[in-house]
């Protein structure tokens, strides 16, 4: 199968809660398919198709762009990785701190990956892009 | 970047696989230490720090095949998974199977990525230096960063007790912390850093294209 068949074909879910922040993560991600909530709830609802959900499709990939010491956030990864239907679903979180408790936590709520967002907004379109492509082209996903 | 080399946990049984990913990794650009085990069990060993590998240095990223002599793959996962000390490092599933039920139980097992070894080697050397470039650059791991309270530790140590303890903020457990804090973390034990190289069956599936 040819890369771009794959990559066109995958499905992404984005929790972010700044505009801005939004629109640089759809720059990143414009060859695929982008869904995005901003509210920490709505990231379950989505998955389960519940209200204005009830047509979304499963996601390939979850984008969490988050605050650690947020604990509605950090509720959000729990509540996903606990729920034997969609815990095998990848979530990399993309976040400004690189505090050693941060990082660790991320992790051992089981997030797939934690990568940190840098302030140049050009960067960050380089970092989201070489991201998709390794967990797009390289990782073999889960699948239903 | 940590001031030490990156460590690396290969577990895998084929001695062209084990040849091939470590002459890949060294030639990549981040400075790096790679051991090596050979099945399920001594991959558990390493982890738990069992036996002869009591001073086993603690890896920031374990590459794991699924089909292992004694215990398997996903056995390995679930143990080290469920181990609190442990279930942080990250683990990347590389392993021939295709197999949906192998991708889907990996997944449930918290690995967290699973990547298809491509028989191609061009593509499996494309495939190691992504795993390099992604996880060893990109992402950001806990193991890499200095441990909380580390500089501290470092800068006044006490005269009885851990440092890590008395400085812990009770996220980690004290197992943890003291294993994080370890000095054998850093050091170079020597004695595993060189692995087992080419067997006989290098090349057997890649080189040459003749595939059996």
């Amino acid at each position: 199968m040819p890369i771009e068949a794959v990559v066109a074909a995958s499905e992404i879910l984005l929790l972010a809660k700044r505009e801005e922040e939004i629109a640089v993560i759809r720059e990143a991600t414009d060859c695929h398919s982008l869904s995005v909530v901003s509210e920490c709830p709505d990231v379950v609802s989505f998955l389960r198709q519940q209200g204005k959900y009830a047509n979304a499709t499963r996601p390939d990939l979850i984008l969490l762009d988050m605050d650690l010491s947020n604990t509605e956030e950090c509720e959000v990864l729990t509540e996903i990785k606990k729920n034997s239907e969609f815990k095998r679903i990848p979530i990399v979180v993309i976040a400004s701190s690189e505090r050693y408790e941060d990082v660790f936590h991320a992790y051992d709520l089981h997030a797939n990956a934690y990568i940190r967002k840098p302030a140049d907004r050009t960067e960050l379109v380089r970092v989201l892009r070489a991201t998709l492509q390794f967990w797009l082209t390289l990782v073999r996903l889960p699948k239903q | 970047m940590p001031s030490r080399p990156f460590e690396i946990l290969l577990v895998e049984d084929s001695p062209g696989d084990i040849w091939l990913t470590r002459e890949i990794l060294m030639q990549g650009p981040i400075p790096k230490n790679i051991s090596v085990v050979t099945d399920g069990e001594q991959a558990l060993d390493y982890l738990f720090q069992r036996g002869k590998f009591s001073g086993a240095r603690r890896p920031d990223l374990i590459l794991l095949d699924l089909n292992l002599p004694r215990v398997n793959g996903l056995q390995v996962l679930t143990q080290m998974k469920k181990d609190s000390g442990l279930r942080a490092i990250t683990v990347v599933v590389l392993t021939t199977s295709e197999a949906r039920s192998d991708i889907n139980a990996a997944y449930d097992l918290n690995a967290n990525c699973y990547i298809v070894k491509p028989v191609d080697l061009e593509q499996f050397t494309q495939a190691i230096r992504g795993i390099e470039e992604f996880w060893m650059s990109m992402a950001v791991l806990p193991t890499t960063l200095p441990p909380m309270g580390a500089e501290e530790a470092q800068a006044e140590p006490k005269a009885s007790g851990t440092p890590a303890e008395s400085n812990g903020s009770g996220l980690l457990g004290s197992k943890l912390r003291r294993r994080l804090m370890s000095p054998r973390l850093v050091r170079y034990p020597g004695r595993y850093a060189h692995s087992p190289v080419p067997g006989r069956r290098v090349g057997s599936r890649r080189f040459g294209g003749a595939r059996s």
